[in-house]
């Protein structure tokens, strides 16, 4: 090859070279411009959206293409997101006009899953009852993520009488879903569906069902439902016993509190019923149960005694005044316990001032408290010129005195000057 | 009435100041919790809506930064939250704001809200 040939060849290249990069140059400058100007589109919407849904103006944006009616959707779809009232059911009536809720309807029966699961969630979040046929129909989805969705959607959208069908949609293969999930559906479908969850708790055939049942009637906080969750804390199924209690906890009727007491203070119950049990006492905060969670405090397990504590202090001075009312028959770490949940709730020094004022009983609990080895709040008082802080000293004194049997005598206790 | 939008998801930005300003306010912005402070401590806002999680300083914060300016002390702040549990309506009360809505939430009772707060923000201020 000829020094020319060479000379030419490297030429072209050259301007081949240059032309490649005008053309990627280009390329690139016209895909930037088109970025920039579907995030200004996607702006324009977001505003004017949230300019119709606050009633600004009674005209959503034109979408001609259907690149500005994906947008639209979009829109409309996290727009109604954040709304509620009339602004959520303006833009969902505008939503439906559109024809947006019939596209969603002719997803669920795309072949693709995405799709199928991007139909119902658009329903979920702006469709009405209308769809529930639709949506019904999809319940038997070879997919699990479709009948998920499907399911949700049908709570969200407030479907009534279908939460049967709803968890048999969503039982067949239960490992799928965990229970969060299963009970994120229940919670969707909101007050209205408790009737038809305390008929299905009556069903003895699915026990993780009724567990979720029972969870999810708590979480409603549904009063009507105390009887059928009264009734199950004497079911065989010891977890879903257990679930009624924080169920009933929940919901604080005090007409629940005498038989969760019972359960309390049945001795053959498992630890983690009885502790279920004994917190629910303090949620409900009915003050008759504080003898029996003084019983539950001395209790030689620590969940259930953990528990009773932190009802006792839930209860507040009712929870006081029956511990200080049986201190000398309670054992010393039962006494402490529940000083430390009481010190936690920020009670001591008030129970500590009342002792000092001279309440007998508060100082008979603050003197076993001290020889129990719950010191520290009274060390703290007790270096203030404070008449709380000169009643510290001396019940540290006494509980000094008291560690050491040998040296000390009755004369010659501090204690007895402090009282 | 000088209003301060602070939260950093645009749309509900979009949607509380399209609303406020239809309703005649002057509305400023800040899409997280530092600017929120920057923004109040120049514009000298009358009324906040604060959303409670941003990034950079959550509105929990932001409400204790803002009570602790003398000048800044007397401004309404709405807190405007994801959770409508009561650990949070008590925490956000206890940091300083005085009124509390959740999302989702409704434009017509958020413009009320903030109305109404401006005013008694006013009528502290003048007696």
């Amino acid at each position: 090859m000829s020094p020319l040939t060479i000379a030419l060849i490297g030429v072209a290249g050259l301007v081949l070279l240059n032309l490649g990069t005008a053309v990627a140059m280009r390329l690139l400058l016209a895909y930037q411009r088109l970025r920039e100007r579907s995030a200004r589109m996607r702006m324009r919407m977001r505003e004017s959206v949230a300019a119709f849904a606050v009633e600004i103006t009674d005209e959503l944006p034109r979408a001609r293409t259907s690149f500005e009616r994906r947008l639209l959707r979009e829109a409309m779809l996290e727009t109604a997101h954040e709304l509620s009232g009339s602004a959520f059911d303006r833009l969902a009536v505008s939503f439906a006009d559109r024809g947006f809720i019939a596209e969603a309807e002719r997803s669920l029966r795309s072949p693709r899953v995405l799709q199928r699961i991007r139909g119902a969630e658009t329903i979920g979040e702006l469709g009405g009852l209308e769809s529930v046929p639709a949506l019904r129909r999809r319940l038997g989805d070879r997919d699990p993520l479709v009948r998920f969705a499907c399911t949700h959607a049908l709570t969200r959208v407030g479907a009534e009488g279908l939460l049967d069908e709803v968890l048999a949609a969503l039982s067949e293969g239960e490992t799928v879903f965990s229970q969060g999930a299963l009970a994120e559906v229940l919670l969707d479908s909101g007050p209205d569906s408790v009737s038809e969850l305390r008929a299905l708790l009556g069903d003895p055939r699915h026990p993780p069902r009724r567990r979720l049942i029972v969870v999810v009637l708590g979480e409603l906080r549904a009063f009507e439902a105390v009887p059928e969750l009264v009734a199950a804390l004497d079911d065989p199924d010891v977890e879903l016993c257990a679930r009624a209690c924080h169920a009933l906890g929940k919901i604080g009727d005090p007409e629940s509190a005498e038989p969760l007491v019972a359960v309390a203070m049945d001795g053959a119950r498992p630890w983690f019923v009885r502790t279920a049990a004994a917190g629910a006492c303090g949620q409900i905060g009915d003050p008759r149960t504080a003898d029996t969670l003084v019983d539950v405090l001395d209790s030689e397990e620590w969940y259930p005694r953990n528990a009773a504590a932190a009802s006792l202090v839930q209860l507040g001075d009712a929870g006081l005044a029956a511990v200080c009312s049986r201190v000398d028959s309670l054992e010393p770490e039962s006494v402490a316990h529940y000083w430390g949940l009481l010190d936690a709730a920020g009670a001591t020094a008030p129970a500590i001032d009342r002792a000092a004022a001279g309440e007998r009983r508060v100082r008979r609990f603050v003197t076993a408290a001290a020889r129990a080895g719950a010191t520290a709040r009274l060390e703290e008082l007790a270096g203030r010129d404070t008449p709380s802080g000169r009643y510290a000293i001396g019940v540290l004194r006494a509980a000094a005195h008291d560690t050491q049997p040998a040296r000390a005598t009755p004369a010659s206790r501090p204690e007895a000057v402090a009282t | 009435m000088k209003v301060l939008v602070a939260d950093d998801s645009m749309v509900v930005r979009r949607l509380v100041c399209a609303r406020l300003a239809a309703d005649g306010h002057e509305v400023f912005e800040a899409e997280d919790g530092q600017a929120a402070v920057d923004v109040a401590l120049r514009e000298r806002p009358d009324v906040i809506v604060l959303d409670r999680q941003m990034p950079k300083m959550d509105g929990f914060e932001v409400c204790t930064r803002l009570r602790q300016d003398t000048t800044l002390r007397s401004v309404g702040i709405l807190m405007l939250t994801d959770n409508r549990g009561e650990h949070t309506l008590i925490e956000s009360l206890e940091r300083g704001a005085d009124e509390f809505m959740s999302k989702p939430f409704s434009p017509r009772e958020l413009s009320v809200r903030v109305r109404l707060l401006g005013s008694r923000q006013t009528l502290a201020q003048t007696s």
